[in-house]
């Protein structure tokens, strides 16, 4: 029990950054420890496991490690493999974070990545596999912008783009729906409606009113 | 005499389980067993009374500082 632990705690203090396809192993196998815990799934302790295992070379038996270690050392693969960069596509998130393609399967965030750079750049995946992650997913979103663009200005030229409008006897350009990462982020800042009943007696002396009318 | 039942020291496998089955909605006397099984795998036969199987778990679950392991959980929740 303690050489497991003394072996788990050594090698996640020589963790280090993992390469893009390590990465996107993890992440995938981060996403089933995530949906396992939301649904309370027996089978969280191996996913768990599997997770870790990924993360370190050397093999460790995690049954008979204290639990805080377990937990100690996800957070800390968890911390190692987080990306550094700030790139729209990895921190923007999609409103539909639910839908799943029906062509989707497990582990596919591998496959899906090596893809879209292999038929962009013709590298190999062994090269592909070696690249970083925070420079991998640059690349990803530069793609993927580029192939958005594109699409755009095919779009301009179609005749759906154009909706007819009975009231005006005009057409209006519809442009093409942008991905998420690709829209602003806008914070809510909305302050909440105060119901009428709520609200004071009396006037009511708005101070921003006041300043707008002195300048 | 006093017994000292200080409970075992738990895998995330046990914690895991102790998590499922004492959590859930409505356990079932079968289910708090398994969670002294899993707390005090050799002492079980010394507990007398449902008050003092109660009280030994949730001194279990203290010693094994289960708060924290519910501060993971509904962390991701």
């Amino acid at each position: 029990m303690l050489l497991n632990t003394w072996l788990l705690k050594l090698q996640i203090y020589l963790l280090r950054k993992p390469r893009f396809r390590l990465w996107a192993t993890l992440e995938n196998l981060k996403h089933d420890v995530l949906t396992a815990v939301e649904d309370s799934e027996i089978n969280l302790p191996n996913l768990i496991f599997s997770y870790l295992s990924t993360a370190v070379f050397i093999p460790i038996n995690f049954e008979k490690i204290y639990w805080k270690d377990v937990i100690e050392s996800f957070y800390k693969v968890h911390g190692v493999t987080s990306t550094i960069r700030k790139i729209p596509i990895t921190f923007n998130q999609s409103e539909s974070k639910g839908d799943k393609d029906p062509w989707d399967y497990s582990n596919r965030l591998w496959p899906l990545y090596m893809h879209i750079i292999a038929k962009a750049y013709g590298w190999s995946d062994t090269k592909i596999a070696k690249l970083s992650v925070d420079n991998a997913l640059a690349y990803i979103q530069e793609i993927l912008t580029d192939k958005q663009l594109e699409k755009e200005f095919v779009w301009t030229m179609a005749e759906v783009a154009y909706v007819y409008d009975k009231s005006s006897k005009k057409s209006k350009f519809q442009p093409l729906t942008r991905p998420y990462w690709m829209i602003t982020q806008k914070p809510n800042k909305k302050a909440p409606a105060v119901p009428k009943s709520l609200l004071p007696v009396g006037n009511i002396v708005r101070i921003s009113n006041e300043i707008k009318e002195k300048v | 005499m006093k017994l000292k039942r200080k409970s075992k020291k738990l895998s995330f496998e046990e914690m895991w389980e102790v998590y499922r089955l004492f959590y859930s909605l409505n356990p079932s006397p079968l289910d708090i067993q398994r969670v002294v099984v899993i707390m005090y795998p050799n002492k079980v036969q010394l507990f007398k009374s449902p008050d003092e199987v109660l009280s030994s778990i949730i001194v279990g679950l203290y010693e094994n500082e289960m708060e924290i392991f519910l501060g993971f959980v509904n962390g991701i929740k």
